[in-house]
């Protein structure tokens, strides 16, 4: 069963792997939003992570794809989750909610904006398509943070580390228990 | 590129998951064996020879076991979370070399590949203790997510030297570099991280000392309390190729992956399926041997001790370099 | 191993300032942890920090560099202007905060620290020379305020203050990126100059995708100036936000924000002018309205003084409209005065907080001037100030805006705003009636501090001092300008 790819099915594949990325992509952000049960919703964000890692993948940055994978899915949707799960919203509170108009109003304008970007970007002359600067390995990614892009490195650790020391004070309630 | 053997493919395929499915049945016999006789008994002896046949047995037996959904589960997610987890791990199973020639994908970053696929795995877990909607396999769901999040940074930093020493993330590479170390294996010059690895794999696979997720006295049987029959053996062999899986990459970036003194003709992976069963060993000797932890302690020693453990691994093993070249 | 790279380090001695200020920013957390009782050194700390940052950048024009970095950090002398409003605002800011943060109790250390941090943000984002590293100070700067409002956290409006704040803020990142991706899918490049080059080179200055891609860069702007009709947030912001964190809000990151907007139209789209010349004086023109009209129905003079910093970025809108150097120094000009007259007034609102009345509302500044005459007669220069009546600096700013936009031609926009500037004088002179016209209920003393006297005393020299003798400022910063617009 040596099955052969002739060279006029190969673009079309791609296509078709590329589609079945964006659905899955797609399909997650709508359980995101539309979900009625938060945890469901989640899952619909990691479902459009995942996506989103198999759209890198299929552009040739496997490595990109994977620490999509792994701090999105694997630490940020976590901790969503966590949170989530935690708190343990009223769910059929939030169900109530939504004023009567807002739906309609929210799917009008979103199309609009959907319509508009996807219109003009359809036509618009795009750069060509980037050419592979390396391979998108990990070498070549560690290489050029520490180049290239030493600035933008040195900064993103900075705000992380703002992140974090902003959300300890946020959360924990004072040094001493008077405090807070 | 247009052309793929697609028989060879699914070959290669099925004999690597029948192989490593037949490898979780007898690691539970070997499991009872081992802890059996750890506790002067006999462990299972009725079904064939040596009860050889005792885990086709219970295959069968969960196979056709009632099926039991709890009626307040959340329904979708319920049949979902097993088949989440085991899918992940199965999917581990594609990179990781047997021998020079035998792997299924040989990705240029299998290792980060590996770690993406069991932090995808927690997810199963997760949700399983969510949607029982039962209060201990949602504690259970909870305590495992947390402490394999926890664990995998650890174990990440810990395989960081390793990488840092063969300047490839690789497994196959890895083990070629290995090979051309002074000591063979990169336990010895690594053995901090090794040491912080071993820990951190016992953590990550749920196993004693850090059993909590499942600790079964106090919550039944944590994020698979609600789970029975086949459901349940899923995530059964999950967790148990979740061990073999972690054996694998402790045997490939620490204990020289397929090489060993002397080469054995025809069984190309004697020595690796050797390390693994020496880890395996090493896991049920420990579940018979160690208390388990509180889990406070858990979390202490992760992120109070192996984490800057294997941050400082890394900074020697950079000293280290800068200085030998 | 095979080849290594070249790795090329980028001499660190022009980054000095903003290297002192992150170590600062890291001391203050560490310290705090060792120093128990003594916390009150920390302010000190802090301010001792940042005088040495202001001193370092005076030292900064001999390190003028085109393109540390590979090109994506700037010192020149516009973002050295900036950096100093910056910096004297985390100055105010933190002399504010003594007496504050004692009446409230809140810990310290990273009150600090995260003010140290917003200034590094503001700091990048006035060099940035590049997208990425323009968002990255953005974030920087914002990660840290979304924290400072929330600070009062057994305060409900300070938690909602905070929340808004955040999720308005994390909504127009979320716009500015898409903007920068797609003009980086336009340009295939995030560097300003290069885009800029770029623009010409592939004739893309009438090209519908990239004008979009403009409006939500300035959409995301606009939010980060409070700028009608994103300006929602801001109002909710100041008033539940701790009042020194509502003074420096007002000041340091919309001094930054103008910078990079000043930067991104002038140096990266001039050719686009035509497109955005006419939306910004309609985004100017409708903040200048809201802000103003809708100060008039306030009662708490925080909500107040956020709606009056609403209508101030729409009079400084109009200094980028004129697209030129004359436009961009009359807004460094103004930002600088703005920076002394609102803190001041803050600094009064502060004055007034104690553990019973928080000083906010309308009437607590009942007969001022006769409980306390001299904190009326600051109040009465700032509001002067603010609504730009000469001598104070309040009106050289505002005049020289005014010069500034009408050379350009639009003189409509103009004479809107001299208008709309005229309503404000009801809602500023309000406070001064208060003070004056009316008797005090309580005969309450107010309790002073030498950190807050300090920060009136510089306050009131610098809105006089620049109101009197205006011409050095706008010298410097016109100087400061030749290599930004052309």
């Amino acid at each position: 069963m040596n099955l052969s790819i002739s060279p006029e099915a190969v673009p079309l594949i791609r296509e078709g792997i590329f589609v079945g990325l964006i659905i899955v992509t797609v399909f997650g952000a709508l359980l995101a939003t539309l979900a009625k049960r938060m945890t469901r919703a989640v899952l619909g964000l990691v479902v459009c992570f995942l996506g989103i890692a198999g759209i890198y993948y299929f552009l040739n940055s496997p490595f990109v794809a994977l620490m999509q994978l792994l701090i999105y899915v694997g630490a940020v949707a976590v901790t969503i989750c966590f949170a989530i799960m935690l708190a343990e919203p009223d769910e059929r509170k939030l169900a109530a909610k939504t004023p009567g108009m807002a739906g309609p109003l929210a799917v009008l304008l979103g199309a609009t904006v959907t319509w508009v970007l996807a219109g003009t970007a359809i036509k618009a002359e795009w750069m060509a398509p980037a050419v592979k600067i390396n391979e998108g390995s990990v070498k070549d990614v560690g290489v050029s943070l520490l180049t290239t892009y030493s600035m933008v490195f040195e900064l993103v650790s900075i705000v992380l580390l703002i992140a974090i020391l902003g959300s300890l004070v946020i959360a924990r309630s004072g040094r001493d228990k008077a405090e807070c | 590129m247009a052309e793929i053997n697609f028989t060879k493919l699914l070959v290669h395929l099925v004999v690597l998951v029948d192989v490593v499915l037949l490898h979780v049945a007898y690691a539970t016999y070997f499991e009872r064996k081992v802890i059996g006789h750890m506790q002067m008994r006999m462990g299972p002896t009725r079904v064939g020879p040596m009860g050889l046949l005792q885990p086709i047995a219970d295959g069968i037996k969960l196979f056709f076991k009632e099926d039991i959904i709890p009626a307040a589960a959340d329904r979708p997610l319920f049949y979902a979370a097993p088949i989440i987890c085991l899918v992940a791990m199965l999917s581990c199973l594609a990179v990781l070399p047997f021998d020079p020639n035998h792997v299924l994908a040989d990705l240029n970053i299998g290792l980060i590949f590996i770690f993406a696929m069991s932090s995808l795995a927690s997810y199963g877990v997760v949700l399983a203790g969510w949607a029982s909607n039962s209060k201990y396999s949602f504690l259970g769901g909870m305590r495992s997510m947390s402490q394999v999040i926890s664990y995998e940074i650890a174990m990440g930093l810990s395989l960081v030297g390793v990488m840092m020493m063969t300047g490839s993330l690789n497994l196959g590479q890895i083990v070629a570099a290995q090979a051309a170390s002074p000591f063979g294996i990169y336990a010895i010059p690594q053995f901090i991280g090794f040491f912080v690895f071993v820990v951190s794999m016992l953590a990550e696979t749920n196993r004693v000392p850090f059993d909590l997720p499942e600790a079964e006295t106090e919550l039944v049987a944590g994020y698979c309390t609600e789970y029975s029959g086949i459901r349940f053996s899923l995530f059964f062999m999950a967790e148990y190729i979740g061990m073999i899986v972690m054996a694998s990459i402790g045997t490939i970036c620490f204990l020289g992956g397929w090489n060993g003194p002397f080469t054995v003709p025809y069984v190309p992976f004697f020595w690796f399926l050797l390390k693994i069963y020496a880890i395996m060993f090493f896991f049920f000797w420990v579940r018979a041997t160690l208390p388990r932890y509180r889990y406070d302690q858990l979390m202490d020693l992760g992120w109070k001790f192996l984490i800057p453990l294997a941050l400082a691994n890394i900074l020697l093993t950079g000293l280290m370099k800068t200085v030998l070249e | 191993m095979d080849t290594a790279p070249n790795f090329i380090l980028t001499p660190l001695a022009p980054l000095a300032p903003e290297l002192l200020l992150i170590c600062l920013g890291l001391l203050l957390v560490v310290v705090d942890l060792f120093l128990g009782e003594k916390r009150h050194i920390l302010p000190w700390l802090a301010a001792l920090g940042t005088l040495t940052g202001l001193f370092l950048l005076g030292n900064g024009s001999g390190h003028f560099s085109d393109g540390l970095f590979g090109g994506m950090y700037i010192l020149d002398a516009y973002s050295l202007f900036f950096k100093v409003i910056c910096l004297i605002g985390v100055l105010f800011t933190v002399m504010l905060s003594v007496r504050y943060l004692d009446t409230e109790k809140m810990h310290q250390g990273e009150y600090y620290s995260l003010l140290v941090f917003a200034a590094v943000g503001m700091m990048v984002m006035v060099s940035a020379a590049d997208m990425i590293v323009l968002y990255l100070g953005l974030e920087l700067m914002a990660l840290s305020v979304y924290c400072l409002v929330g600070l009062l956290k057994s305060d409900s409006r300070s938690n909602e203050a905070a929340l808004k704040y955040f999720l308005m803020g994390a909504f127009s990142s979320g716009i500015l990126l898409y903007g920068i991706s797609l003009i980086y899918g336009m340009t295939g490049t995030t560097d300003l100059q290069l885009i800029s080059q770029r623009l010409t080179e592939l004739n893309l200055a009438d090209n519908t995708l990239l004008f979009i891609a403009l409006g939500m860069v300035l959409i995301a702007f606009s939010f980060k100036v409070a700028a009608a009709p994103f300006h929602m947030w801001a109002p909710d912001a100041y008033e539940g936000a701790p009042t020194p964190i509502t003074a420096f809000m007002s000041v340091g990151p919309k001094a930054a924000s103008f910078a990079v907007l000043g930067r991104i139209l002038l140096s990266g789209f001039p050719e686009l002018h035509v497109h955005w010349g006419p939306l910004i004086a309609g985004i100017a023109l409708l903040t200048m309205a809201t802000g103003n009209i809708l100060a008039i129905s306030q009662t708490n003079i925080k909500r107040m003084l956020a709606y009056s910093s609403i209508a101030h970025a729409g009079f400084a809108l109009l200094g980028i409209l004129a697209t030129s150097n004359e436009g961009v120094s009359a807004i460094m000009n103004y930002m600088l005065i703005y920076a002394f007259m609102n803190m001041g007034a803050f600094a009064i609102i502060i004055m007034l907080n104690n553990r019973e009345r928080r000083g906010e509302q309308l009437k607590d500044y009942r007969g001022l001037a006769q409980t306390n005459p001299v904190a009326a007669a600051l109040m009465l220069i700032f509001m002067f100030s603010l609504t730009g009546i000469p001598p104070t600096a309040g009106f050289i700013g505002k005049f020289y805006l005014f010069l500034a936009a009408m050379n350009a031609g639009y003189t409509g926009t103009v004479i809107a705003a001299v208008i709309l500037s005229a309503v404000s004088a009801y809602y500023y002179l309000r406070v001064v009636r208060y003070m004056y016209m009316y008797d005090s209920e309580k005969g309450e003393a107010v309790a002073m501090s030498p950190s807050l006297t300090a920060a009136l005393i510089f306050a009131v020299i610098g809105v006089i001092g620049l109101g009197v003798a205006p011409g050095w400022v706008l010298e410097m910063a016109s100087q400061s300008l030749p290599a930004l617009a052309q």
